[in-house]
């Protein structure tokens, strides 16, 4: 999960905005406090988005509070959602490891050497989460089936993104849904998949180009070919991520009541306007800096 | 049951042209042909019958008429083996739906095999592909109004959503363009009523 999940703030209501930016600002807190003080460098959107979701599935409820930030010099308004934080932090903890171990196996040179001194600290912050009740199998079986799915794609370039991304989509599924039954799971784990899909989808088309020069496992590029005709089908990659978008917003709006409650505007804030922008962004090249594409 | 002003968002004050417009709204949101591709068309049905008895319920206790009903299923004729296999996805059994539909023959693979198929990577999330299979099941059968109302639902996102396309049109019907036609046209009137 790499931060692209985030709401499109100048169309939210300043509220909406402040409980947003509260619920970032818990988050950072708790998991500074629970998983490791380095975490809070590290956090990112798509955490913030996965509290929110978890908040409100669960119908857990945000308390906020003023309290003073290190990093920002001034009092602030935080939340207080003990639960959906423990969730978001926890995941974070445990992915953040995995990730890690993920960029050992595929890199070379001196940053795999680098990485290597981080290792200590991601083993910190995955035993720290483990202590905050999360379901580690959540992500290592969903993990384990992406490997051999990759690996499968290498050797017979026959793996479809749908096929890629269904493995990282069970994972997210599994941690929107943990702990939940009846209808209430079901929507959660609707709504989860199709955010997993999107974080996966949109992460192989922002690494197009590099994965292009390294040779590594991208499904688009398995799909169309070379990075050029990835490259003309822009639109059609466009379309099948807003298309995960619109599942989530259609999915997410049967669980919610007659009147919007301020975590449901900024959940369809984030899958309306929020979606589309992230895709923009990326297809633009300027979500990543390295690599300037000019894909429209 | 649930208190029925709670499941229509009106307050037990609310006038009844009030309860009829949360109501319609609710309807309009929860309607199952917005659902008829969501794997959870099920609970849209289950959200449209809570309203339904909610307003009937009302309704009885106002002395009112009687309520509107309103549901809908999602399956049409077809080959008895396509027949068998849209039971099966209605049941929420998917992979064996598609275990039934990969038997068929390529050689026989009309565009309701194909359209079959749509359904269910769509509801399994696998939406690209999905994608395809519905166009393909379109372009061989361009006038299905089945097939087509599919694909259209495809890109619409939810009703509730104030942010979605239709959530935006909700905000206000009326905008600058309308008011400057509906002045032109009145303009148009009142030149002719003075000629005259």
């Amino acid at each position: 999960m790499f931060g692209y999940i985030r709401p499109v703030r100048p169309d939210m209501l300043v509220g909406d905005d402040e409980l947003y930016s509260a619920v970032y600002c818990g988050l950072c807190r708790y998991s500074g406090r629970h998983v490791t003080h380095a975490s809070r460098f590290l956090l990112n959107y798509d955490f913030a988005f996965l509290a929110v979701l978890r908040a409100s599935l669960t119908n857990e409820e945000i308390r906020t509070e003023r309290v003073r930030c290190p990093y920002k010099f001034r009092k602030r308004s935080s939340a207080v959602c003990d639960g959906a934080f423990a969730s978001a932090a926890g995941y974070f903890g445990i992915l953040t490891y995995y990730k890690l171990l993920d960029d050992l196996n595929d890199e070379r040179g001196w940053k795999k050497f680098g990485k290597k001194f981080l290792l200590p600290l991601a083993s910190r912050m995955r035993k720290k989460a483990r202590a905050l009740g999360t379901d580690e199998k959540l992500v290592t079986k969903p993990l384990e089936d992406l490997a051999a799915l990759e690996k499968e794609g290498k050797e017979h370039g026959n793996v479809s993104p749908d096929r890629a991304a269904d493995c990282f989509a069970r994972l997210t599924a599994g941690i929107a849904s943990e702990g939940l039954t009846g209808t209430d799971a079901d929507i959660a784990r609707q709504c989860g998949y199709h955010i997993g899909r999107f974080v996966y989808l949109i992460d192989a088309l922002d690494d197009l180009e590099e994965d292009a020069k390294s040779g590594n496992f991208n499904p688009f590029l398995l799909r169309y070919g070379s990075l050029s005709d990835a490259q003309s089908h822009a639109d059609e990659i466009r379309t099948t991520l807003e298309d995960s978008m619109r599942v989530f917003s259609r999915t997410y709006a049967l669980r919610c009541g007659p009147v919007l409650t301020p975590l449901d505007r900024i959940i369809f804030n984030i899958a309306d306007l929020g979606g589309k922008a992230a895709v923009a962004r990326v297809l633009s090249g300027r979500n990543n800096r390295k690599a300037k594409r000019n894909l429209k | 049951m649930t208190d029925p002003y709670k499941v229509l968002g009106v307050s037990p004050n609310a006038s009844d042209e009030e309860i009829k417009k949360a109501y319609r709204a609710l309807v309009k949101q929860y309607h199952p042909d917005n659902y008829a591709d969501n794997p959870l068309a099920n609970l849209a049905a289950e959200k449209m019958k809570a309203i339904n008895e909610a307003y009937d319920e009302i309704q009885k206790m106002r002395a009112g008429g009687s309520g509107q009903t309103g549901s809908g299923t999602y399956s049409q004729s077809g080959s008895s083996a396509f027949a068998q296999v849209r039971q099966l996805i209605n049941a929420g059994s998917l992979s064996e739906a598609e275990t039934l539909l990969n038997r068929t023959p390529v050689s026989e693979r009309t565009a309701e095999w194909h359209f079959l198929k749509g359904v269910i990577l769509y509801r399994n999330g696998w939406v690209q592909d999905a994608r395809t299979e519905i166009d393909t099941a379109c372009s061989m059968d361009p006038y299905n109004s089945e097939y087509r109302s599919f694909q259209q639902r495809m890109n619409t996102g939810s009703t509730r959503s104030p942010y979605g396309e239709q959530g935006q049109e909700s905000f206000g019907n009326c905008d600058v363009c309308d008011v400057c036609s509906a002045l032109m046209c009145l303009n148009c009137l009142c030149r002719s009523g003075s000629r005259c």
